[in-house]
């Protein structure tokens, strides 16, 4: 059923007034497409932040900027009505009655934007996952300042569910009990070099391990298996499914570029700055037999620096940089006031925003000359 | 914090939308409340008058190129919440969706006055201010 005045039959007239409740309700009009517009009366849609932030709308999917598009129209809201009357009036035309109950000034309207993760990462790191004491078991005391569970943030990051669940996932966060961790880098390094202890002891295939062994052998080691198996998430991929006494075991194939990525993070971390030379030969000693490492590994993880004759290396992680785009370039520009595009281009590389291209952001935030036709471009700030 | 925004009904229906250029100017009404607006009239195919104290509008039905959601905000201070960090906020806010808009009756032109001089405006009755 719609509202009458919508379905009036040809030469019938309705009367238009003012409703007994007009005014006493604040309505807004929210501009949707149709797949929005389903999803919000299935299952519902939630508008998100806090005092000091500008709302967002969030679907389970998507954000979306919310704007209020005025108009100076005169514009009047008419729900379809229980009681028509049917009468007569003077010309013998049927006739119906029309309550206005409220007039709009304007609409809002959704525009897609990234999700604000920045504050994801400040939340997270507030208290990292450094012991694995508990088993994964909170214990009954332990406060709870700096942890956050599933609905503490969805309450308080500006993301859909399925924007933050990639996130947490980017950031290799594990829910331990209620809450999402992130987990320590030491800590890891310390689980990981249990798990290449193990794997020679017991001539484990490192692109080959069987979950429950592994689980299994660290037990001995007070490793929680949930942390165990987020550990072997966060290196490997999972392969195929074992099935072996009725039971099933998961088999994880560790990832070369992962493992070699962290072991090349701690060396980084213990030294500011490393001779290129003298950090690949640390590099290939720390890291486990049979994973080679590479430079093009750390694209977007470090910086290669020419210094006259001397190549020098620096973290310069994609991770520790701001998400939204103005904030980014001014960081990228703050570190080095030129740059070449591939040095640039693997700390642009989520920066895709809906509606805005990379090709647009160079556009908007920086410069490009190229000395020659066959120099390599060079990107400055705006 | 997080407000949802949901229907409440579970058919939300479609509701009309009359938009007119200007502004209506009422005159001598302390509360607008049952007032009389005017007389809308479905005059041919897709043509609707609508008259307005003296002025005569003319318009047509349009459908939106994309529909329009209702919402009506809605303070629950229910004593549900249990849960004592939630007490510290007594009062949750959700949008409630309470209908659709699809179509709206646009009235375009300018007014026309449907009588040339106009003797005596009766009281409480709303005219037109084209712009
Ligand atoms: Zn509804």
């Amino acid at each position: 059923m719609a509202a009458e005045v919508l379905n009036l039959k040809l030469a019938s007239s309705a009367t238009v007034s003012y409703g007994d409740a007009f005014g006493s309700e604040d309505f807004k009009l929210l501009e949707v497409d149709e797949r929005i517009l389903k999803e919000l009366l299935q299952d519902g849609l939630t508008i998100k932040g806090g005092p000091d932030d500008e709302a967002v709308l969030c679907t389970s999917a998507a954000t979306y900027a919310i704007k209020y598009v005025s108009t100076s129209n005169t514009v009047l809201l008419i729900p379809p009505s229980e009681k028509i009357t049917n009468g007569n009036n003077d010309d013998g035309m049927g006739f119906t009655m029309a309550q206005v109950v409220a007039t709009s000034s304007g609409h809002l309207e959704l525009v897609e934007t990234a999700p604000q993760l920045d504050n994801l990462k400040t939340l997270l790191n507030q208290r990292p996952y450094v012991e694995d004491l508990e088993g994964g078991q909170m214990q009954e005391d332990e406060p709870l300042e700096g942890l956050y569970s599933w609905d503490d943030l969805t309450t308080m990051v500006q993301a859909s569910d399925r924007q933050l669940k990639e996130a947490l996932k980017a950031l290799n966060a594990v829910q331990i009990g209620d809450y999402w961790r992130v987990v320590d880098e030491r800590f890891m390094q310390g689980l990981l070099e249990v798990i290449f202890l193990s794997a020679v002891q017991h001539d484990w295939d490192l692109k080959c391990l069987q979950e429950a062994a592994v689980v299994q052998a660290l037990k001995d080691d007070c490793y929680s298996p949930q942390i165990v198996r987020h550990c072997l998430s966060c290196y490997g991929k999972k392969g195929s499914t074992l099935l072996n006494d009725c039971k099933t075991s998961h088999l994880w194939e560790l990832d070369d570029t992962k493992v070699c990525l962290h072991y090349a993070k701690l060396l980084l971390r213990d030294s500011a700055k490393w001779k290129l030379e003298e950090f690949m030969k640390e590099w290939r000693r720390t890291t486990p037999a049979g994973m080679e490492p590479s430079i093009e590994m750390l694209r977007g993880e470090a910086l290669v620096e020419k210094l006259g004759p001397e190549s020098w290396l620096q973290l310069y992680s994609i991770s520790s940089l701001p998400t939204k785009p103005a904030d980014r370039f001014s960081a990228l520009f703050k570190e080095r006031a030129k740059w070449e595009w591939d040095d640039l281009e693997p700390y642009l590389r989520d920066m895709q925003t809906p509606g805005q291209s990379v090709e647009a952001m160079l556009l908007k935030y920086t410069r490009k000359t190229q000395p020659t036709a066959s120099s390599a471009a060079i990107y400055t700030a705006r | 914090m997080q407000i949802p925004v949901k229907c409440g009904c579970g058919g939300c229906e479609e509701w009309a939308m009359v938009e007119l250029q200007g502004s209506l100017d009422i005159q001598h009404a302390t509360s607008l409340q049952n007032l009389s607006i005017g007389s809308l009239c479905h005059t041919s195919a897709n043509k609707y008058k609508f008259v307005i104290g003296y002025h005569e509008l003319e318009g047509t039905k349009v459908a939106l190129k994309k529909p329009i959601a209702i919402l009506k905000k809605i303070k629950h201070s229910d004593g549900m919440e249990i849960d004592p960090q939630l007490a510290a906020t007594p009062v949750s806010v959700e949008m409630q969706v309470v209908g659709i808009i699809r179509h709206k009756l646009l009235f375009k032109t300018r007014p026309k006055a449907l009588i040339s001089k106009v003797e005596a405006k009766p009281k409480r009755m709303p005219t037109l201010l084209g712009h």
